[in-house]
């Protein structure tokens, strides 16, 4: 089967009808992530699965799907022209019909396969065809999707169905099986048949006891060293996945050790950080921590108020002195002229003036006095005088009764608690609040570091967390296995050898005491003539056992001998000069086998890189591929999705190079031979590179007017390079 | 031009071909290249081997091809 061109319409994003011709060496399908590479390939995988009928909503192109009108239809299709024995056609496509708004209805499943007899062209139903033309058990061998698919012999029944599928001989195990039963069948009618021999039956019995030990020991043995064996393989892949990983395992430690490291760190910083404010506050003492101030304002304030106190008293001394010297003063200046004694203030009285006011005449000296006269002013004035007295009389005896400025002492009390607050207790509480605050400096400062150390303990985790989503195929507990793990494991993988040594051993033994007592058997001479038929066609049904036993295991002997040097051979043309060593094919324990990456004097290489391990299980495909093509007289291609992420640049360039050379189709898809612009972030295809090989490729990309957030705006472009 | 060889065809010359089979039974096995050819063989053993691969290519029972190829054996042993 030689695939001619691939049609894809309207499948995810694959808009209309995009059509890749293939050439019969190998096609390049080259885009970057999110180009649509995984779906060109998901397309195939959905045209070869006769499993269901899948009209997934899912699968339809979103920008398709959002033009339709209501009651507009438009099909899903997947198609491939090959050629096997004339060309032919597989076609699998479904209907999709907008419905309402929100809506689309899929219907019309259909799967045909298209042959052509002479000029007529007839349909076929397509999963009928497609299991003539490229059978399940070929296709299991023809598509992979990444590297971890890539190893064949991943599972117990793998060399079982390669054999049954590629060494052209089917239902041996059937046959192998039958023809032991019917070795112990016949060996049961001999002995019961002996039983009845006069001449043989002691000794018929007697090695018949000692036949059935030997078989229980031969069984329990075998027994034995299966379970040896499976104990070897499980620790053969511990230390395998162990050593795989010692990088992660190395970085895990790492990391872990970190996190214990900063872990007692935080535990210690919590410790500093956990304080009973609240004992320590009357305990300590801390709540002094803020009195030093408290003293400092308040001895300020004091002397403010005593000072200012001072000042007013002074100020008030100064005054009243004034005022008495004043009074002084005035009483020198109105003596009389003469030096005559004054007439008492208070004559005449007020009563006497107003009367002679009123009447208008002086009744001391008998004159008339009119009012506006002198005499009468005279008098006006004396009454003012008079009344004038009375009233500084009244503010001297006002004065002679005043109170003192500060009537309390409570300035003073401050300003002696003051003074009596200085001084050694001062310096006491003093001493306390620097305590404090250096203790609560240290705490602050802790907390600090505290959230330093949270924040790289989170910062650890987070890389735990990343190195375990990066490790998928490992497990925390797996992680956790150090080097004395590895040492434990080769330990015990090395005792479980020389147990399978000494095992082994003691079977050939038992096996040969077996053979022994079967000649002996065989040997026995019985009268009865029918025992003695029943004895010859028991040794001859034996014989056919052993036979078949031999050549199943030589049939797979065989196969497995020519797949390897068929592997070593296309290991050799992938890695052109550059080491390689030699493939392995080694049965295991379960009746399978494995592949193994070894130095030419067999001995195993440790963890042998991602290239190396992709060049090997690809070389092996390779191998089986054309196994095939001999057995079956047919070609089939290999489809590969993504096998070469783990390859490094040049490493790719080299393999593409020589993959380009084998004649054998091949179409992979892949995002290698694109340079990336760090600048803009594009990409875009390595020509230099691309020119030197002879084999088909096609770029393909979304196209440019795409919106980041609409699905309905992802349309995958095809190009042809060459 | 090649001879098709059938399935049953392909284990019948891989069982033939053993050596130790061989020498017990004293046969030739490029004599025998198809399940046919064995069937009509006059050496017991090898048409002992030919009617286990064909009764169980026929889908007979495991009984049936027993009883077949020991009565077989049986009779044509000497």
């Amino acid at each position: 089967m030689i695939l001619k061109s691939i049609k894809i319409k309207n499948f995810r994003s694959y808009y209309g009808e995009s059509i890749f011709e293939l050439s019969e060496g190998l096609t390049l399908i080259i885009g970057g992530n999110g180009d649509g590479k995984t779906t060109f390939f998901e397309a195939l995988e959905w045209l070869f699965n006769t499993s269901t009928e899948d009209i997934k909503e899912s699968n339809i192109s979103a920008k398709r799907k959002a033009e339709l009108e209501i009651c507009e239809s438009d099909e899903v299709a997947v198609s491939i022209v090959f050629e096997h024995d004339g060309e032919k056609e597989l076609e699998k496509s479904f209907t999709f019909e907008r419905i309402s708004k929100d809506n689309v209805r899929c219907k019309d499943f259909k799967f045909f396969g298209y042959e052509n007899s002479g000029s007529e062209r007839y349909s076929v139903k397509g999963s009928n065809l497609l299991e003539q033309s490229f059978d399940a058990v070929i296709r299991k061998y023809c598509l992979f999707k990444g590297e971890s698919t890539l190893n064949v012999f991943d599972n117990t029944t793998a060399l079982k169905t390669l054999v049954e599928t590629f060494s052209g001989i089917k239902r041996f195990d059937d046959l192998v099986e039958l023809s032991t039963d019917f070795e112990a069948k016949s060996q049961n009618a001999v002995n019961k048949e002996m039983l009845n021999d006069k001449k043989c039956r002691q000794k018929a019995n007697d090695l018949n006891f000692r036949l059935t030990k030997v078989k229980d020991e031969i069984q329990t043995l075998k027994s034995d060293i299966k379970q040896q064996d499976e104990a070897i393989n499980s620790y053969a892949a511990k230390l395998e996945i162990l050593e795989h990983n010692q990088e992660a395992s190395e970085q895990y430690q790492d990391i872990k050790n970190r996190i214990k490291g900063l872990s007692d760190k935080r535990a210690k910083m919590r410790n500093y950080t956990l304080v009973d404010y609240n004992a320590m506050l009357l305990d300590e003492s801390w709540i002094l921590r803020s009195f030093p101030k408290v003293l400092q304002e308040y001895q300020k304030k004091a002397s403010a108020l005593s000072k200012q106190k001072r000042k007013l008293k002074t100020q008030e001394d100064e005054r009243r002195g004034e005022e008495r010297g004043k009074q002084i003063a005035i009483e020198h200046i109105q003596k009389l002229a003469n030096g005559a004694v004054e007439l008492p203030w208070n004559l005449p009285d007020q009563e006497t003036m107003q009367e002679m006011l009123d009447d208008h005449i002086c009744k001391v000296c008998g004159r008339e006095a009119l009012e506006g006269s002198e005499a009468y002013e005279f008098m006006k004035n004396k009454l003012n005088e008079y009344l004038r007295h009375i009233q500084e009389t009244t503010k001297k005896d006002e004065q002679k009764d005043e109170k003192p400025l500060f009537t309390n002492s409570y300035i003073d009390e401050l300003h002696t608690r003051q003074i009596r607050m200085s001084g050694e207790d001062e310096q006491r509480i003093a001493g306390i609040a620097t305590e404090v605050s250096h203790r609560l400096k240290f705490i602050q400062d802790r907390k600090i570091d505290l959230d330093k150390i949270e924040k790289e303990l989170q910062e650890a985790e987070d890389e735990k967390s990343r190195l375990l989503i990066q490790s998928s195929d490992l497990t925390e507990e797996m992680l956790e296995k150090d080097f004395n793990d590895i040492k434990g494991y080769f330990d015990q993988k090395g005792r479980a050898e020389i147990r399978v040594a000494e095992l082994t051993l003691q079977l050939k033994r038992k096996e040969d005491e077996k053979r022994e007592l079967d000649e002996e058997f065989a040997g026995l001479e019985p009268e009865n003539t029918s025992v003695k038929m029943y004895q010859r066609v028991h040794t001859a049904l034996r014989e056919i056992m052993k036979a078949f036993t031999n050549a199943k295991e030589r049939n797979v002997t065989e196969f497995l001998t020519s797949l390897e040097k068929k592997a070593n051979t296309y290991l050799g043309k992938l890695n052109e000069n550059d080491f390689h060593g030699v493939i392995y094919l080694r049965r295991t324990a379960e009746g399978s086998a494995r592949i193994e990456l070894c130095s030419e004097d067999g001995t195993i290489i440790p963890n042998p890189s991602d290239s190396q391990k992709t060049t090997m299980y690809m070389s092996v495909l390779f191998a089986i591929s054309e196994i095939t093509t001999l057995k079956r007289e047919q070609d089939y291609p290999l489809i590969f999705d993504a096998p070469t992420s783990n390859m490094g640049g040049f490493k790719e360039n080299s393999f593409y190079n020589v993959i380009d050379k084998i004649n054998k189709q091949c179409i992979i898809v892949t995002k290698d031979l694109l340079i990336e612009d760090k600048t803009t972030g594009e990409s875009s295809l390595d020509n230099k590179q691309i020119n030197q090989l002879t084999c088909s490729v096609y770029r393909i990309s979304k196209a440019a007017d795409y919106s980041q957030t609409g699905l309905s705006t992802i349309q995958t472009t095809t190009t042809k390079i060459k | 031009m090649a001879r098709y060889l059938t399935n049953s065809d392909k284990v019948l010359q891989a069982v033939l071909s053993d050596e130790r089979l061989m020498a017990h039974a004293q046969y030739n096995p490029m004599d025998y290249e198809t399940i046919a050819e064995a069937l009509d063989s006059d050496n017991a053993v090898v048409c002992a081997v030919a009617k286990i691969i064909d009764g169980k290519g026929n889908n007979a029972t495991d009984k049936e091809i027993y009883n077949e190829v020991t009565n077989y054996l049986k009779s044509n042993l000497i």
